[in-house]
């Protein structure tokens, strides 16, 4: 039903132990049980002990780290698992899994390094051919010591400080980027202290580390480097098919492992016994029978189910929270997310959607009334809620019709006044009716939230807040005095005659509001260290923020007609700037160049700062009255039979 | 302009926090507890900033002040907490660690301290191994040409790990180098200091406790700072220590390096020294990098001080014992 978020009840499920993993696959299958954390609630403390998944926990995640890093490794193609497997299946081929990645990591390592020193042997090879080094004679050097390397760059400076006060001789033989081929003599003597010298400046030594020699030809060096990359291409191809065989596997072990997590969670929320352990959680009313469905046949009929109303439950009247589950028509739906970003409802109060989605979109297309330029944001719409943007292309698709609306009430395609009549009126041309429209809003929209939180507040048996309250009905009587005057002053002018009539409707209200305060105030305390003065003074100034916080909701509303201004006059400009261009067949192309990117200026800079003003007077001047939105959403444990997303509290 | 306005901003936020740091008296307070219990629970009032959790999160917080060539500078200076990740995991590697031991140790920075790849090199079985996994910036490109430059592949450990904070080092002052004339000079006041003081620390310990030749010294050493020059550390490197007090007689370390039989004792000299070229540069222009470095530097030495009173109530030391390694406070 629109304006009242589904009806609830609390179930308490009992099943014994060896039953729960079947119990909570079923309630997870069916995904509409929200469920509580029974060990924690205080009548239940003493009579149970929570469910021990602590180790199950651990091992569940550690697992799934893993997969993640079998993942992140072979980084295969999204899969669908199609049915999931079983955790022993996916715990059983881990190792397998975790050491086939060990062998193809260091398989690579060794290779690229292999590949890596060749690559740089060979360079050297060639450089210092081109040097005219022999490689062998250096080795052979007897009161000298040579050491043949790459260095980098800015380590050449160090090296010549380190070895300043050691005779020595360095010589570049070649170099590419960021380094340098040197050769460096030092007398033999000197050896240690070069080599040692040589492995703190990152020196990368040609034949000191034992590995490749430039000292064979080049022709060799290449069919070496051609071998050790032949080797890489081939352990490339099979890890290709490594990835390509686990992709599936990974997948499903991954969605299985995740199952697994949520179920732990789920079971953690339980309390046990010694033979059966206690669920409980809340669940729209009408799918209690689908749950002692689901439920007898995942246990064989093991299981006891007990549903209660909210309203029957000591524990809601003494202020435990019932979760919501907002339930509006599909078009309505998107606009939930606006009021879910503020906060949900508290259960039994109003939800506010359907007023939103009105009133947002109202607003839009008042601030933003052009029947192209709506045309397009509804075909941006529809074109974003086709694809996964869904909630977003609808809002769009809805406000580019209400600015269509609108378009037609200002006469307005892309701008151009004169295509089409005005059927209401033209923005910059009848100001002060569309002012007066404005704060018309204004008064309406204010009095439907006050309306609204005498409602809420009645609802939650709160008569003080709902007839005293600074948003009660007496607060609510002295705005609507002020209204109906504000209004008859508005559209018709007169004001003066009419005050003296009303002049009561407006201060009675008031007056009363003053003594409860001033009484409740006198009683909280009672009357300790408060002087009477004190709370006549407190309940005044409420009085007089109240007033003035309506007063200030009301006038915050001509920001609509300002925004209806500022867009036609927006457009007014682009066509100005248009109409400076010269006539010639080059300046028709530049008019319609200015005119197009103009109308692309302002669809996408005043509708951004349109939305942002609807979504302000929605959360600031509506919301404030009657929904704070502190209740709690309605998240069941939901397990998706395939691979997908699954969710849980 | 916005060099000027971000230090409008920086110089009163960094103002307020320098009032928020311990006083002598609340340190000294702090070390007459009775025992660890009550450390801990005045530090946790105080939002543990002992740990080194809460000065890189100080760190954040003034680098987000910034923009541009200062901001460069906070940001390098709190990265150098990388390459004592890169300690922490060469440390555990080589000493056959488990991962779970070495993880929780890693600060939050960098790669090694926020993604997986900190776990994939703590789970490494050796130095070696460990080398080959470290991410390639900003030090496992450096340290494994370090790597394969040892001879027969058998790498010391204090040699990659004196590499690593070299180059960290190093970073700080490239980014000091990029600042305009005025800015380089009081940022050099402040972390030229500190490099001057961890140049002379370094030198100390790599000859008494490695032993290592006056050539692998100037190559290991740091080539940055404020009063240690070329020339300076050739001498560091060539003379005994005994030498070097008198040698530098010309800088404010001479007295630290007095006593140099004991390097503990020259430490603490050196973070006086440290702090005191902080306190000087908070009375200079507010318009400076200097201001900020300062209130950096001074925050580590509280949280060195803060960590040295935890420990010291944990063993039970006196709490004359605790006051005389003091660094940070008013006095």
């Amino acid at each position: 039903m629109m304006f009242r978020p589904t009806p609830m009840q609390r179930v308490l499920l009992l099943v014994p132990r060896g039953d729960l993993d079947a119990a909570l696959e079923a309630v997870g299958r069916l995904g509409v049980l929200h469920l509580l954390d029974l060990p924690g609630r205080e009548e239940w403390r003493r009579s149970v002990v929570p469910c021990e998944v602590g180790e199950r926990r651990l091992r569940t995640e550690e697992a799934l780290r893993q997969v993640d890093v079998l993942i992140d490794f072979f980084r295969p193609p999204a899969r669908e698992p199609e049915p999931l497997p079983g955790v022993a299946e996916v715990t059983r081929d881990l190792p397998d899994w975790l050491a086939e990645l060990e062998t193809l990591r260091r398989e690579r390592t060794r290779l690229h390094g292999r590949s890596e020193e060749l690559e740089r042997v060979h360079a050297s090879a060639v450089a210092l051919a081109a040097a005219g080094v022999a490689p062998g004679e250096l080795g052979q050097l007897r009161v000298l010591h040579a050491a043949c390397g790459w260095l980098r760059q800015e380590d050449l400076p160090r090296l010549e400080e380190a070895l300043a006060r050691t005779p020595h001789r360095i010589v570049t033989a070649g170099s590419r980027t960021g380094e340098r081929l040197l050769v460096a003599f030092v007398h033999a003597r000197d050896e240690v202290a070069l080599e040692r010298t040589l492995e703190s400046v990152a020196f990368a030594p040609i034949w000191l580390s034992g590995g490749a020699q430039p000292t064979g030809s080049v022709a060799s060096l290449e069919r070496d480097l051609d071998e050790a990359r032949a080797s890489l291409v081939a352990l490339e191809r099979r890890f290709e098919h490594a990835r390509e065989r686990l992709a599936t596997p990974l997948a499903g072990a991954r969605a299985a492992l995740a199952r697994e997590l949520l179920l732990v969670e789920a079971c953690a929320l339980g309390g046990r016994s010694d033979s059966a352990v206690f669920l409980t959680g809340w669940l729209p009313a009408g799918r209690v029978e689908a749950l002692r469905n689901a439920l007898a046949e995942a246990t064989g009929g093991r299981f006891h189910l007990r549903a209660e109303d909210p309203g029957s439950l000591a524990s809601v009247r003494a202020g435990e929270t019932v979760p919501v589950q907002l339930h509006n028509p599909a078009l309505m739906r998107p606009f939930e997310r606006l009021t879910a970003n503020y906060g949900v409802p508290r259960w039994r109060e109003i939800d506010p959607t359907p007023l939103v989605a009105l009133g947002f979109c109202a607003m839009f297309g008042l601030m933003f009334g052009d029947l192209g330029q709506g045309a397009v944001l509804a075909a941006a719409g529809a074109w974003l809620a086709r694809r996964r943007a869904r909630d977003a292309g609808l809002i769009l698709l809805q406000c580019g019709i209400a600015s269509m609306v609108f378009g037609l009430a200002y006469g307005s395609v892309f701008g151009i006044e004169g295509w089409l009549p005005a059927l209401w009126l033209r923005p910059l041309e009848d100001l002060p009716r569309l002012l007066r429209t404005g704060a018309a809003i204004g008064l309406g929209t204010i009095s439907v939230s006050f309306g609204l939180g005498v409602l809420n507040a009645a609802l939650r048996r709160d008569w003080s807040e709902a007839l005293f309250g600074t948003h009660g009905l007496l607060a609510a009587s002295a705005y609507w005095g002020a209204a109906a005057l504000a209004l008859r002053w508005l559209f018709t002018g007169e004001a003066g005659e009419a005050v003296a009539r009303f002049w009561p409707l407006l201060t009675l209200p008031l007056a009363i509001l003053l003594g409860a305060r001033v009484t409740s105030g006198w009683r909280s305390t009672g009357g300790a260290g408060r002087s009477l003065a004190t709370s006549i003074l407190e309940a005044l100034v409420e009085l007089a923020d109240v007033v003035i916080r309506g007063i200030a909701n009301t006038v915050s509303f001509v920001r609509i007609s300002a925004f209806a201004v500022s867009h036609a006059g927006l457009l007014f400009a682009v066509f100005a700037l248009a109409e400076m261009l010269p006539s010639s067949p080059g300046g028709s192309v530049g008019r319609a160049l200015v005119i197009v990117l103009g109308n692309a200026i302002v669809i996408a800079l005043e509708g951004l700062i349109v939305s942002i003003q609807g979504v302000r007077l929605v959360y600031y001047e509506f919301f404030s009255r009657f929904h704070e939105g502190t209740g709690v959403r309605y998240t069941p444990l939901q397990l998706c039979a395939g691979g997908g997303e699954e969710s849980a509290r | 302009m916005a060099a000027l306005r971000d230090y409008a901003f920086a110089q009163a936020r960094v103002r307020a926090r320098l009032g928020r740091l311990a006083g002598r008296r609340a340190l000294e307070a702090l070390a007459a507890a009775p025992d660890e219990a009550s450390v801990l629970r005045e530090l946790e009032a105080r939002g543990r900033p002992d740990r080194d959790e809460s000065v890189i999160r100080a760190f954040d917080e003034v680098h987000a002040m910034l923009s541009g060539a200062p901001a460069e500078v906070v940001a390098r200076y709190r990265d150098r907490h990388e390459w004592e990740n890169v300690a922490v995991l060469l440390r555990g590697a080589e000493r056959g660690l488990p991962a779970s031991d070495l993880v929780p140790l890693l600060h939050p920075v960098g790669a090694l301290g926020t993604t997986p790849v900190g776990r994939a090199v703590a789970e490494a079985s050796s130095l070696a191994e460990a080398v080959a996994r470290l991410p390639a910036h900003p030090y496992g490109d450096l340290l494994r040409r370090v790597a394969a430059a040892a001879p027969r592949g058998a790498v010391e450990r204090f040699r990659l790990e004196a590499v690593a904070e070299r180059e960290a080092w190093e970073r700080i002052w490239s980014a000091v180098a990029a600042l305009g004339a005025a800015e380089r000079r009081s940022a050099a006041r402040v972390i030229g200091c500190k490099l001057d003081c961890v140049s002379l620390l370094r030198f100390l310990r790599l000859r008494t406790e490695h032993g290592l030749a006056p050539q692998e010294l100037l190559a290991l050493a740091i080539r940055a700072g404020h009063r240690i020059g070329r020339h300076e550390r050739a001498l560091l490197a060539h003379e005994p220590p005994s030498e070097w007090s008198s040698r530098l007689a010309h800088t404010p370390y001479a007295g630290a390096l007095e006593s140099w039989g004991d390097a503990a004792a020259v430490e603490m000299g050196l973070r006086r020294v440290v702090r005191a070229a902080a306190r000087r540069e908070l009375a200079g222009s507010p318009f400076r990098i200097g201001l900020v470095l300062a209130y950096l530097v001074l925050l580590e030495l509280q949280a060195s001080d803060l960590r040295r009173v935890l420990a010291a109530r944990r063993l039970g030391r006196r709490a004359e014992w605790v006051c005389s390694g003091l660094v940070s406070g008013d006095a």
